[in-house]
């Protein structure tokens, strides 16, 4: 009997310090390291040499009906910020990146640049004017947005 | 048992729930809080409806960390399987809804086939081409393309289900996933349904197959976490069971034939449910009537290489994945990847093992729901092409199985074996 009452007592006890206990690793697990910096210059320059080399195999892709993920055989990118990161949340950092990228089998170089709008996440969003606006997608048999005039991505 | 011993057990079990919550909560949130690769879809950003509304409740989720965190949640995991006895069906009941419900208010995690399954859809419906006749990501200006990781494979996914993406269309890119998403955590609490209805059928205590399935880390965080349309899948092959199991064989080898329209893999199950029947050879007719019908929409949907689909599986044995147990074996046996001869070894006792269970269950029809889920153990033991999300095939099946020990067991092992496969190289 003792034993019975016992451990209904322990049974007792431990759901509140269940609750306890878990609300408190919620806490703990909820309190990873938290970033105010959006971006830093490296992290934007391969973000934004990866999203251009995809956007590039897009546009290849929309003008042939090929995919060549690979088109694109390098792309440097060398970004630096237009001015200091805003307070507001809601407003978006301006940087401004340079691309110069490699075709595969092709030796000279493409030169763009970018003007980039970072988010408060480190998203970001880029566009150029070094490309035309529309081209022929050719799967659809119609001209649509050039991937390449507009880039937004995340690193 | 002494009451003491089994608060003690009580106490470990409701701690490993505890912590399955802990950890969930620890991704999901990390997840959200800032792009990483965890979330292979943010290529085309990380808006609201993509990243959920927890982003801000968590913080920086290295990929080191989400592969700390699945270990300690297989943990958990395991510890609630060891304790689940001790537990309240209720409590079971309630972290599997608890852990689905926050799964889903996360992003799309680590995968980023669901825009795959729009992308399709859309290609069907808006733009004229055949998804079954063209490679995902072909229309460029389309906006899922960004999201979309894959680009040059035509359709796999039985008509059935391509329908169904059509009829996400008219919702826009966020509206179809995030209803994609809802209709994914539907299916997988109906699995969880299915498996304790089709447990008391069978005359057992539904508390391990729930945990087995609705706690199971990769489960939650693969299939679920990425809006995979196996549990789709799922959920309409254990419907067909659960029919099977309350005498209705027709109408259960009927879905069987539907799940193989949203998903080929479904077509392991069909022959034992089939044999598992009373009157098999109505139960066959059954089968093959609602076949009929598929091929008929989708041959009227799709044209002829709509029945490509049925290919998926000899597709897939071509495919070659690191993590695949063939690839793993490689590690002690000293080759790299899959070997064509190593596929070719695998292929045959495949195919030995299920022809040797559809021989047992034509002699034993009780053991139906055993040698599916022995032959869906094997099929992932011998695949050259492994996905963490395929556990929802075995999973269900093991929970219900007559080896009650033995096939939670080798679900549990290889629920733990296609996380560790996936992480440890993290750690």
């Amino acid at each position: 009997m003792r034993g019975t009452s016992t451990a209904r007592r322990a049974a007792l006890a431990v759901r509140p310090a269940c609750v306890v206990l878990l609300v408190a690793a919620l806490g703990l697990a909820g309190c990873g390291e938290r970033y105010d910096i959006r971006t830093g210059r490296a992290t934007l320059e391969r973000a934004m040499s990866r999203a251009f080399k995809r956007n590039y195999a897009a546009q290849h892709r929309m003008r042939t009906g090929r995919a060549d993920r690979l088109v694109i055989r390098h792309a440097d990118v060398r970004c630096s910020p237009r001015s200091r990161q805003p307070a507001d949340e809601a407003r978006a950092w301006p940087w401004r990146c340079r691309v110069r990228w490699y075709v595969r089998g092709r030796p000279e170089p493409g030169l763009a640049t970018y003007g980039v709008q970072v988010g408060a996440r480190g998203c970001f969003h880029a566009r150029s004017g070094a490309f035309p606006d529309r081209i022929h997608e050719r799967v659809l048999d119609r001209e649509g947005p050039n991937p390449l005039v507009y880039i937004r991505s995340c690193p | 048992m002494a009451p003491a011993g089994q608060v003690a057990r009580r106490v470990v079990g409701v701690a490993s729930l505890g912590g399955l919550a802990v950890c969930a909560w620890a991704i999901v949130t990390g997840a959200a809080y800032r792009p990483t690769p965890l979330v292979p879809a943010r290529t085309g950003g990380f808006p609201l409806w993509l990243r959920g509304p927890l982003g801000d409740l968590g913080g920086y989720l290295p990929y080191e960390d989400f592969a700390l965190w699945m270990v300690a949640m297989c943990g958990a995991w395991l510890v609630a399987l060891l304790t689940v006895p001790a537990l309240r069906a209720r409590w079971v009941v309630g972290a599997a809804v608890g852990l689905h419900l926050l799964i889903a208010l996360g992003p799309p995690l680590v995968s980023a086939d669901v825009f795959g399954y729009l992308d399709w859809g859309r290609m069907g419906a808006l733009h004229g081409l055949n998804p079954y006749d063209t490679d995902s990501g072909t229309v460029v200006s389309d906006p899922t393309y960004p999201f979309v990781r894959w680009d040059d494979f035509s359709s796999p996914y039985g008509p059935l289900f391509t329908l169904f993406t059509y009829a996400l269309v008219p919702l826009g890119v966020a509206g179809g996933y995030l209803t994609f998403k809802a209709a994914v955590v539907a299916a997988s609490l109906a699995c969880c349904w299915l498996i304790a209805a089709c447990a008391r059928e069978l005359g057992r205590d539904p508390r391990l197959g729930l945990a087995l399935y609705g706690l199971n880390p990769a489960v939650l965080v693969y299939a679920l976490g990425g809006a995979h349309n196996d549990v789709l899948m799922m959920a309409v092959a254990l419907t067909g069971v659960w029919l099977v199991l309350r005498g209705r064989a027709r109408a259960g080898a009927a879905a069987g034939s539907l799940a193989v329209a949203v998903k080929a893999s479904a077509g392991l199950l069909v022959p034992f449910l089939v044999l598992g029947a009373a009157d098999r050879r109505r139960t066959i007719l059954s089968a093959a009537a609602a076949a009929a019908g598929v091929v008929l929409v989708a041959v009227a949907f799709f044209g002829s290489h709509a029945l490509d689909f049925v290919n998926v599986l000899r597709t897939q044995q071509g495919l070659d994945s690191g993590t695949s147990v063939i690839a793993q074996l490689g590690a002690v046996l000293g080759w790299s990847g899959n070997p064509r001869g190593a596929r070719v070894v695998a292929s045959v006792a495949f195919l030995a093992v299920l022809a040797a269970l559809l021989w047992r269950t034509w002699r034993d029809r009780d053991a139906w729901l055993d040698s599916a889920a022995w032959a869906t153990a094997a099929l992932l033991a011998c695949t050259s092409w492994l996905l963490a999300w395929y556990v929802v095939w075995l999973v269900p099946l093991a929970a219900l199985g007559r080896a009650r020990r033995a096939l939670p067991a080798v679900a549990a092992a290889f629920s733990v074996f296609v996380v560790l496969t996936r992480v440890v190289p993290f750690l």
